[in-house]
């Protein structure tokens, strides 16, 4: 039979989904009142953002952004897969996979938000 | 008055596959299902398999899927029902063994699992270890669960993981974190916190609907997860 331990526990996990997620919409808030209120109104335009988006503040909050998105929507994708899939095998794919589109994610993302000029 | 029972009846000796059965009985004001059952067996059909004890709502052993939701047998009407056939199938996410009856020993493998049983370390004297009633109250429903698998039976979870602990057995585990007397929360916590444990639970609420003793399993996964979070910051 199964081993019930506290090694593999899933609270930090849980945890931090909800942190996350709440997180993310706080962010998502504090972006919408930026860009679209507080920046250019209706007269949003590229040069507004790119200003905005090249200072090192904004640079940090972007970044965190990103993580906690990928973070946020990979871990979701996974939870609801290790419902459904019993295999050891199959779970191991599923795993590896997610970790590799992170990886993906995260480095096409950073490479953009972080070297980002003017 | 009549109904019929349409019954899921299954042999592994014989049958390849299970069929349904359709049986007419008497039905009067206050019939049970189990009554039901009785006189099917007894009268037309003395092939039928199904498990029962006490007849009152309190051994647990006659839940069933009746018209798709767990319950007991004994405790369901016929008449509230308000259906002119009732479908009778074994529990949900079970092994069957024979038509309505099935095996429980993986639910209560997952309730051992837990460590049903009180933990007193500290020594005492042989006097009983005393408890208020506020601290009583914490567990007061808890205890009232007669371990009819029906809440585990209804949850999609404990369908497709065979691992997941449950509600019951969560409940279970509960019971004993909240009790002033036990000293083995630590472990008990440990053991819940399983990726297959309390943090599996995907809040559907079905255990809150299919339990006939009106126990609240989610609200106890809830509170153990609380507590495990709030140990760990
Ligand atoms: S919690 Fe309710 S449904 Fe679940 S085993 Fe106990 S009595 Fe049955
Ligand atoms: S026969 Fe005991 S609970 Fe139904």
């Amino acid at each position: 039979m199964h081993k019930y331990s506290y090694k593999n526990g899933g609270v930090y996990v849980w945890f931090l989904q909800r942190l996350t997620g709440f997180l993310l919409l706080a962010l998502l808030l504090v972006h919408m009142l930026v860009e679209h209120f507080t920046l250019g109104g209706h007269e949003l335009s590229y040069e507004l953002v790119a200003k905005r988006v090249a200072t090192p503040l904004w640079k940090i909050i972007d970044s965190l952004f990103l993580v906690m998105g990928t973070f946020h929507g990979l871990n979701g994708v996974w939870m609801i897969a290790s419902d459904y899939i019993k295999k050891d095998w199959l779970k191991v794919t599923v795993v590896s996979a997610l970790l590799c589109l992170g990886g993906v994610i995260l480095t096409l993302g950073l490479l953009t938000v972080i070297p980002f000029k003017m | 008055m009549k109904a019929i029972l349409r019954i899921k009846r299954f042999d592994p000796e014989k049958d390849r596959k299970a069929y349904n059965q359709d049986y007419e009985i008497d039905v009067q004001e206050g019939t049970t299902i189990l009554d039901g059952l009785i006189q099917v067996r007894g009268e037309l059909d003395g092939t039928l398999a199904f498990r029962r004890s006490c007849r009152s709502a309190i051994c647990g052993s006659c839940s069933m899927m009746i018209n798709r939701m767990a319950g007991l047998a004994c405790y369901t009407q016929i008449q509230e029902l308000r259906s002119k056939v009732i479908t009778l199938e074994p529990l949900r996410g079970y092994q069957v063994i024979r038509d309505l009856v099935v095996d429980m020993e993986p639910f209560f493998a997952k309730l051992k699992a837990v460590m049903p049983y009180m933990v007193h370390k500290t020594p005492t004297s042989d006097r009983e270890v005393p408890q208020s009633q506020e601290e009583h109250r914490l567990l007061s429903e808890a205890i009232t669960c007669i371990l009819c698998g029906s809440c585990s039976a209804s949850c999609p979870r404990y369908w497709h993981d065979e691992n997941y602990l449950g509600p019951a057995a969560i409940l279970k585990a509960y019971r004993f974190v909240v009790d002033s007397r036990d000293e083995a929360e630590e472990e008990r916590l440990a053991i819940v916190n399983d990726p297959s444990g309390v943090f599996r639970c995907r809040k559907i609420f079905n255990c809150v609907e299919a339990c006939p003793k009106k126990i609240n399993p989610t609200e106890a996964i809830t509170a153990l997860s609380r507590k495990i979070l709030s140990n760990k910051f």
